[in-house]
């Protein structure tokens, strides 16, 4: 027992604080006044220069809202979030007008160089980074820079934030937005409907493979600011697009709410890959501050033998709610859902998916790893659903949980309903912790009992680290071991 | 809470007595506090029981003599020792005379007078409105060898409100097998609640046969296992209109071991819930759910269970697992598997899996000359039988395996 | 090389050594003999460093430094490797991926640089063709799906590849028929030499036919109660352990 009491001490007296990302960029920016109501939907609409649809879009989905009540059925517990009391648009200044790098506010690019982040096309090209990928940096509510967007012009497939496509592109704009997520899907999807401030947009024109990987950025600098981004992924018929998100934010005592959208649309024979990066700061290790990261990602499948695949690693944020979704409506489409998802010191998850069978011969696959820590609540709930029409519909998931010391709790909620007599469903579950004679083993071997942990904890999630593109799944491997480090020793 | 009080509800409160009792009168105002459960209710979402249930049949007064007649002739004659309910009352008037045999108490109860279990509204209705059970006692030590049944039946008017609440309790070291057959016309409503306490070292082997459930039914099973007690429960469900079957399990002393399963042969527009709550309490409790469910025509299976592992029960061992055949594309089943774990040192797991008969083996059988409905038959009774297998008393697996196969006996072609 | 002075171990309150004493000098061969519940399997991981076992008493010095107080990898860094009675099954962690972070692990706790993968690559090859291990099993994960015989050659391997000064081998007979055994000792017996000693801990003498001993040991009881020659062990396989079972008795 020694070697895992060892590792549970060191979780003890760790401060989650290991945190690397938890600065603050000293800039100025332009806020709207805190609070919400309908003056303020209309200054954020306003801003944007939105057409008057929009502007409608917004009004009705914030007169739903008021009508809703925030959901209660997730296991997560915090208090009663005060939405009068938050920012709901803040801009770095300056960030108006057409955005080059040569505009950017060097402070800005200091952040984003200190995240790791590309932004440099001149470096990429040199050679500095391997592969090339292009990046839409957001930055509390606006998108600062988007890289590459030239080079992606001439293959003809558009990334730019979505503010500008609403200008740029309003008739794809109005005929996917809330196509997949509608206005009145859930609390806070109606919320970021009605004040949604800036994400990517993304369209991939048919028969074209996106030449580079595609990623967003995004950061949440301001205090008291909600993050609402909104991203919008189309891939017409035989088109392929790779897209990856990455977050962080500073640390701060109160708590941050971040309540996304993302819709994605695959086409017949089009094939979108979704990767996640999740490391919002968690809070402190007595749960004080970090991101309540409460969003919503549906994918639809809509053409025949299309394929949308969600991998995500989760780190960070205070709270996580989210269920990226597949609809597979289309014949033969298939979703995909992997996930490692780990909770650290007061963290609280509850995430998962759900595959939804509408369409013939359509097929799914869920690889979820979850790994409690601390005092860690990590819950995976997941529906997998074959209509009745869902002829040969298929599922496998496979959902695992590693606890690592006696204060924290894994949870498994699957929901498995099958209306069709050909769908073919299998689920498996184990919840278990990592074995003493594992780590007396690696540590005889002479690894030290964190980087033994470490090591066994990244074969536990080794199935889910192979989705990742190569570039992150390195990225990946190395903030599951902070995370763990100084949490798990 | 559910909030707006049903037409349901509101049948309910005008059919308890003007003189029920104080405890009767507490019970009901908790079960109207949360209602009669329905989709909106996380635990009751697939058994839609608000819906189901829209007009509450009168309450069945104790059996009189013309009950008792329909009842004695639906008994017939059995070599077990049988101890009889008609529309959920005791009747030991039916039931035989048990005080040759050493070991077993039994006596009758009125209002309900055991309590505990678990929160919830339907075992609340039932405390209200519950008249007249039994408590069947196995003393210290004793060894029970015959096998005991429990025959539950209705009495002249079958389309009635029942309300059984029944005891069965083991003593430190002792041992029985026991049979419950469950066979009250497909009328009525029925809430049953049915206790099982098990003292240390004790061990019983359960099975339970639901023939005919009323219109509507819950049962509520409540379990209590001390140290090092052993459970072998099995439920054999079949032709049920809309059935809950519901345990709460307590695994309260360490080393107590569980071993729950069941088989559902269901067609029609049947509807069969089993759901449980399995609470390992105690350190070193080992559990194992196994429940398969065979749907034909419109029928819909529901498995819900749930293993909870607080902190304290370290070295805990449950596995649960559910498997569903189609049959037929108008039926549906929903499986919902949870695992809530707050201790490290466990290994928990739980599979589902739903699918339809394999083709190839279809094949394989009929090649070597078994015609295609034999082919079936076999294979179905391949998939439900080896639940039987969990029970030590080789008696009841043979009332069980019989049962199952004259079910199949009895099935329409599934194609 | 390693000195146990005195050794008094508790396992859950019992005691399962009582005061044993061993020298093994540097280059040295010795072998630990003895009847089952001696107490063989403890001393081997007392000496490796498991947590469990209580040291009352006593201390275990390796090239003079007292190495109790030290953690099993701090120990793995010192040199010291023990081959495991039964090698654990890791899921999901690559051989190679394991190879490299235990041996860097080593190197750097020692001060050296990291080896180079190609480096590294080209070591892990000839190392497990001389002990008959495919690419194929250095691909999967470590020891799952192995045989008891592919298990232990893979302990072998990683022995020849940490080079460790003083080798613990528990058992290393268990589950090996006569083939394997012969590989697995022609592993061993290739690092022998001046810088490195072994402590054979065997049941049998049979064994102790491919890898000669220079010293056997006889324990029981939690001590050592015998010493000599490789004659020692021959003696033993003839008249079995009763004498020593009640001699430590008395």
């Amino acid at each position: 027992m020694a070697a895992v009491q060892q590792t549970v001490d060191t979780v003890k007296t760790l401060d989650v604080d290991a945190y690397k990302y938890g600065f603050t960029t000293e800039i100025e920016s332009e806020k709207a006044p805190k609070g919400l109501n309908e003056e303020i939907v209309r200054f954020i609409s306003a801003r944007k220069k939105e057409p008057e649809w929009l502007t409608q879009w917004r009004l009705d989905a914030f007169k739903r809202w008021r009508t809703m009540e925030e959901p209660r059925w997730a296991r997560v517990d915090y208090p009663k979030i005060d939405y009068q009391d938050l920012y709901y648009y803040s801009a770095p200044k300056g960030t108006e007008g057409p955005r080059t790098l040569a505009d950017v506010d060097p402070e800005l690019l200091r952040t984003y160089e200190k995240l790791g982040i590309p932004l440099s096309e001149q470096e990429i090209l040199a050679g500095v980074q391997e592969r090339r990928v292009a990046v839409d940096a957001v930055f509390d509510s606006v998108s600062v820079v988007t890289t590459f967007k030239e080079e992606l012009g001439k293959a003809g497939v558009i990334f730019c934030p979505i503010s500008e496509a609403v200008q740029s592109h309003p008739e794809l704009v109005r005929k996917y937005l809330g196509s997949v997520v509608p206005v009145t899907d859930n609390y806070f999807a109606t919320l970021n409907s009605a004040v949604f401030s800036d994400g990517s947009f993304v369209y991939v024109p048919p028969g074209v493979r996106c030449p580079m990987e595609l990623s967003t950025y995004f950061r949440i600098n301001e205090q008291n600011t909600g993050q609402f981004e909104r991203t919008l992924i189309i891939a017409d018929a035989g088109s392929y697009v790779s897209y990856l998100e990455g977050c962080t934010a500073p640390k701060r005592d109160e708590n941050q709410l971040h309540a996304a959208v993302v819709e994605l649309v695959a086409l017949d024979d089009a094939e979108i890959k979704y990767s996640t990066v999740q490391n919002w700061y968690p809070g402190d290790s007595e749960g004080r501050g970090g991101i309540y990261n409460f969003v919503t990602k549906r994918g639809d499948c809509r053409g025949a033998r299309s394929k949308i695949s969600w991998t995500q690693v989760e780190t960070g944020s205070a709270i996580t709610w989210k269920y990226p979704s597949c609809i597979l409506r289309g014949e033969s489409s298939r979703g995909e859902f992997y996930s490692i998802a780990i909770s650290n010191g007061r963290q609280q998850v509850d995430s998962g998916t759900k595959m939804l069978h509408l369409g013939k011969n359509t097929s799914s696959r869920i690889i979820s790893k979850g790994i409690s820590a601390g005092r860690s609540q990590n819950t995976y709930r997941g529906q997998v659903f074959a209509h009745r029409k869902a002829e040969n519909a298929r599922n496998f998931t496979n959902c695992d949980s590693l606890l690592i010391g006696d204060q924290c709790g894994a949870h498994t909620v699957p929901y498995i309903e099958a209306k069709n007599s050909s769908a073919l469903f299998e689920h498996e579950a184990t919840t278990s912790k990592i074995s003493d004679d594992q780590l007396f083993y690696c540590m005889q071997r002479g690894l030290e009992p964190e980087e033994a942990t470490a090591l066994i904890v990244n074969g536990f999630v080794r199935d889910v680290l192979q989705q990742l593109p190569m570039e992150f799944a390195v990225e990946a491997q190395k903030l599951i071991a902070i995370s763990l480090e100084g949490s798990v020793g | 809470m559910t909030g707006l009080s049903s037409k349901a509800e509101e049948e309910f409160s005008g059919l308890l007595p003007a003189d029920a009792s104080a405890s009767a009168k507490l019970f009901f105002e908790q079960f109207q506090r949360a209602g009669l459960p329905g989709r909106r209710v996380e635990s009751w979402h697939y058994s839609d029981l608000r819906t189901r249930l829209r007009v509450v049949p009168p309450v069945a007064h104790a059996p009189d003599e013309a009950a008792r007649g329909v009842a004695r002739h639906k008994l017939g004659a059995s070599e077990r020792l049988r101890l009889v309910t008609i529309d959920g009352f005791f009747a030991p008037e039916l039931s035989d005379d048990f005080s040759g045999v050493a070991g077993i108490e039994i006596s009758s109860v009125g209002e309900a007078e055991f309590f505990g279990g678990a929160a919830d509204p339907m075992l609340d209705l039932n405390a209200a409105f519950s008249r007249g059970g039994f408590l069947l006692e196995i003393g210290v030590g004793a060894r029970v060898e015959p096998v005991i049944e429990i025959v539950a039946l209705a009495g002249a008017e079958t389309d009635r409100s029942r309300f059984g609440r029944n005891l069965i309790r083991l003593g430190a070291g002792a041992r029985a097998a026991i049979l419950e057959t469950r066979d009250e016309g497909f009328a009525g409503f029925g809430d049953s609640a049915l206790f099982i306490e098990l003292g240390e070292d004790s061990q019983l082997d359960y099975a339970c046969r639901c023939r005919e459930t009323a219109g509507v039914e819950v049962q509520t099973l409540n379990v209590m296992l001390a140290a090092r007690a052993k459970l072998r429960a099995v439920s054999l469900l079949a032709q049920t209109p809309f059935l809950r079957r519901q345990f709460f399990v307590s695994l309260g002393g360490e080393g107590a071991e569980l071993q729950l399963s069941g088989a559902a042969i269901l067609g029609r527009n049947d509807h069969a819930d089993l759901t449980m709550v399995v609470h390992h309490n105690a350190p070193a409790c080992v559990s194992r759910e196994t429940f398969k469910y065979v749907l034909g025509d419109h029928a819909n299976g529901v498995f819900q269970g749930k293993i909870i592992v607080p902190p304290h029960a370290q070295k805990t061992d449950g596995k649960m697992l559910c498997r569903g055949l189609l049959l037929s594309d108008d039926a549906a089943m929903s499986a919902k598997p949870e695992l809530e774990i707050f201790a490290d040192d466990v290994a928990c797991g739980h599979g589902a899996a739903v699918t339809k008969l394999d083709a190839q083996q279809l094949f394989y059988l009929e090649t070597r000359g078994v015609p295609h409905i034999e082919a079936e038959k076999i294979l179905i009774d391949a998939f439900a039988a080896d639940v039987f297998d969990t029970l030590a008393s080789e008696g009841l697996r043979d009332v069980l395996r019989q049962d199952l196969s004259d079910l199949l006996g009895e099935k329409e072609p599934a194609s | 090389m390693i000195e146990i002075e005195n050794l008094h171990v508790a396992v859950a309150g019992k005691k399962i050594l009582d005061g044993l004493t061993l020298k093994v000098e540097d280059g040295q061969v010795a072998a630990i003999m003895g009847p089952n519940g001696s107490g063989k399997s403890t001393l081997s991981y007392v000496v490796a460093g498991r947590a469990d076992y209580e040291v009352l008493d006593g201390s275990i010095r390796l090239d003079g430094v007292d190495i109790l107080e030290k953690s099993p990898a701090e120990r793995a860094a010192m040199g010291l490797f023990l081959v495991f009675q039964y090698p654990l099954e890791i899921p999901g962690v690559a051989t190679m991926t394991f190879l490299k972070a235990a041996l860097n692990a080593q190197r750097k706790a020692r001060g050296e640089a990291e080896l180079p993968t190609i480096e590294f690559m080209k070591q892990v090859r000839a190392a497990a063709a001389k002990l008959n291990i495919s690419q194929d099993m250095l691909k999967r994960p470590v020891n799952v799906g192995f045989s008891g015989g592919e298990k232990k050659r893979m302990e072998i391997l990683q022995m020849a590849l940490l080079e460790p000064r003083f080798s613990i081998l528990d058992e290393m007979d268990s589950g090996l028929d006569i083939d394997a055994l012969k590989t697995c000792a022609e592993g061993v017996n290739a690092l022998r030499g001046d810088g490195r000693s072994f402590l054979v801990i065997t049941h049998y003498q049979r064994l102790l036919n491919f890898i000669p001993p220079d010293v056997v040991h006889v324990m029981s009881r939690g001590k050592i109660v015998k010493s000599g020659g490789p004659e020692l062990a021959l003696a033993l396989e003839a008249s079995g352990y009763a004498e020593y079972a009640e001699g430590a008795a008395a």
